[in-house]
């Protein structure tokens, strides 16, 4: 018997904890002690307790005195307008109810042994409740993923659904209880049923919160994947840059000894030497020298060194650019986009026979656009929404390229379309300025 | 037959774009003419006469009237004709941007025939676009409007007002559901932002939730549920190089 009182306590702090979560889907917390909060919830949970024990018959005044007592501590703890927060506890309360009656219907109904009557034992009362509860918690936990703005729920729709299992099977096994052990002679029995719902119960709630953690815990992995990958592109480029201002510096240099040279040679009239001379500087110098001036330092070094690149694998690149100067993007931000971009296009044109980027970087009134189009072979898949690689090696962090840039877009408020085609891809991204 | 003018300050490069033209139009059996000018003056003193041409390709860097001030000359004539900039490096002069050049093929010895054929590619696919014309039944009679000047077209119970762009605003009306007229104009830069709106996207200044901004400063309401859809499409409209 003692042990009905300890359930009885459970579904309490069952009930108080989806109250919270339900109301936290549509409010603040406020910034309070975690021991005062702990207090609020531990006398919520007490007078709850209290009025379940002295109103057990009046249903009305006890749905009065709990929806108060609930709104006045919820109150306390959520930055809310009281109304607002006394409609949400109204419908929350309305929601507990309306489980419970439908429970109770559903059982008589479906099993012709279950009576009303039957179920007004404090056995059967308290497991109809439990199923109640669970039904409870898997609808406030639904209506925090879909209505919630807070990310720490992390769960899929394809893993929201296998967790489903959990909940699905507790209540049919509650249910089995509830049409099968009526007549129960020894209180221990009784004692082990409800040891068994209770832990059913409690196992629900460590499930969700134990997918919940690991799920966290992976996508931080993966954000610091992201990072790594942002920070090997972003050093690449800064070799890069310097490197060039290396070169361009001895270019500088070496041009007064040219000078010398090639008037040597035409005096000497050695017009053959002379013209293989100018040959060989002239590629030298088409190697290193900058060709696209954006009025951006790291605009310029990317797409330079791009241009080269594709230069020397025999693309044919067209750009379109203008002055970058008062570009809101970071720096770090821009190597992500414009190397990821650049990197994928040029890759996809190499395997194919006409190799043509074409490059839209433009800073406009009201936006900035950046645009690449690649021909390219294969028709690239998209599947969920995520671009499947084409490459054959290392597929894990060619997607991740793209999923950079997605995230980076984002983080501006931008957006962007891209659109495979039949010989072409392209992915043009649009920024608003402000 | 398409007319071409070339002004560069360098004979080298006269000659060795008159050449690629040369091998593209005859292997394309498009028939041609190019006029060659030595100075932007030279070129800028046809007044009038600029609009003859279809295409003309600049040298950025020339020494009396360099290119870019050429070409804002050139587009004080006309908005329509198709500028190529040819240029030893490509700096990002915010005039340059503005003339709206199709092209900017670089002096690259290796790359610039294979970008030259690019660009008359992509200059003849344009010419094409810019004169697709249609028939309308207006109010005020039968028309024939180039689609390109049509700005954007309102209806307004079930009658449609076409707002064109003649170097001053026109307006033509007809009783007809927007829906047909969708149908008829089957072009992707033509936007149904509103049930009661079709914009041609070459006009639209800025996108916002929930409106666009036209270049001439009017703002129309963009339908909610078509917001993500017309966005695409702007982006894919802005991303055309």
């Amino acid at each position: 018997m003692m042990f009905l009182y300890i359930f009885g306590i459970f579904l309490i702090i069952l009930e108080v904890s989806c109250c919270k979560i339900f109301i936290g889907t549509f409010a603040k917390k406020k910034n309070l002690k975690t021991g005062y909060r702990f207090f609020l919830l531990i006398f919520l949970i007490s007078v709850n307790y209290v009025i379940a024990i002295l109103c057990a018959g009046n249903i009305l005044i006890k749905q009065i005195y709990l929806v108060t007592i609930t709104s006045i501590v919820m109150w306390l703890l959520f930055e809310l307008k009281y109304f607002k927060l006394l409609t949400l506890v109204l419908s929350y309360q309305g929601c507990n109810l309306l489980i419970d009656y439908v429970t109770v219907i559903v059982l008589c109904r479906c099993f012709p042994n279950i009576t009303i009557e039957g179920l007004e034992s404090p056995l059967m009362s308290s497991l109809v409740s439990a199923i109640g509860k669970i039904l409870l918690f898997c609808l406030v936990l639904l209506v925090k993923k879909n209505l919630g703005t807070d990310s720490n729920d992390v769960l899929t729709d394809v893993e929201w659904l296998r967790f489903t299992f959990f909940p699905a099977f507790t209540v049919i096994v509650i249910i089995a209880f509830i049409a099968n052990f009526e007549l129960l002679h020894k209180s221990q029995q009784v004692d082990i049923l409800l040891c068994i719902a209770l832990g059913l119960l409690f196992m629900n709630i460590v499930v969700f919160y134990l997918i919940n953690d690991i799920l966290r815990r992976e996508l931080q992995i993966r954000k610091d994947k992201f990072f790594k990958e942002r920070v090997k592109n972003e050093t690449k480029m800064y070799r890069s840059i310097s490197e060039n201002y290396n070169n361009q510096r001895k270019r500088a240099h070496e041009y007064k000894n040219h000078i010398s040279c090639i008037i040597a040679l035409l005096q000497n009239k050695r017009y053959d030497e002379l013209n293989q001379y100018l040959n060989k500087i002239d590629n030298e110098i088409r190697a290193d020298i900058d060709l696209v001036d954006t009025n951006h330092v790291i605009a310029n070094a990317v797409i330079n060194t791009k241009y080269r690149e594709a230069q020397e694998k025999g693309i044919i690149f067209i750009l379109k650019v203008n002055d970058l100067s008062n570009l809101r993007l970071l720096d770090e931000d821009l190597v992500v986009i414009l190397s990821n971009l650049l990197n994928n296009a040029i890759e996809a044109c190499e395997k194919c026979e006409n190799k043509v980027i074409k490059f839209k970087f433009v800073q406009e009134k009201s936006n900035v656009i950046i645009s690449v189009t690649n021909t390219m072979k294969s028709l690239p898949i998209l599947m969920n929404g995520r671009l499947q690689s084409t490459k054959s090696y290392e597929t894990e962090s060619h997607g991740i390229g793209i999923e950079n840039i997605i995230n980076t877009v984002d983080k501006y408020g931008g957006a962007f379309v891209i659109k495979p085609q039949q010989k072409s891809f392209s992915f043009t991204i649009l920024i608003p300025n402000q | 037959m398409l007319k071409i003018a070339v002004c560069d300050d360098e004979k080298y490069y006269i000659e060795k774009i008159e050449d690629l033209l040369g091998s593209y139009f005859e292997d394309k059996g498009i028939t041609y003419e190019v006029d060659t000018y030595e100075s932007g003056i030279s070129l800028v003193e046809q007044g009038e006469d600029i609009l003859e041409y279809d295409v003309i390709f600049l040298d950025v860097n020339m020494k009396e009237l360099d290119g870019i001030e050429t070409a804002k000359k050139i587009r004080t004539y006309s908005q329509d004709v198709v500028l190529v900039f040819v240029t030893a490096y490509l700096t990002y002069s915010p005039e340059g941007y503005k003339v709206n050049a199709i092209r900017y093929l670089l002096k690259d010895n290796d790359g610039i025939e294979r970008a030259m054929v690019e660009c008359l590619d992509t200059i003849v696919s344009q010419v094409d676009f810019k004169e697709i014309k249609q028939i309308f039944e207006f109010q005020e009679g039968k028309k024939e409007l180039i689609l390109d000047n049509i700005i954007y077209i309102e209806s307004n119970l079930h009658k449609l007002i076409f707002y064109v762009d003649y170097n001053k605003l026109v307006k033509y009306y007809m009783y007809k559901k927007l829906d047909a007229i969708e149908e008829k104009i089957k072009l992707n830069t033509f936007c149904r932002i509103h049930k009661s709106y079709l914009v041609n996207l070459k006009y639209v200044e800025d996108l916002q939730r929930y409106n666009v901004t036209l270049t001439n400063g009017q703002i129309l309401n963009v339908a909610k549920a078509r917001y993500k859809e017309v966005l695409n499409k702007y982006i894919l409209f802005k991303g055309i190089v």
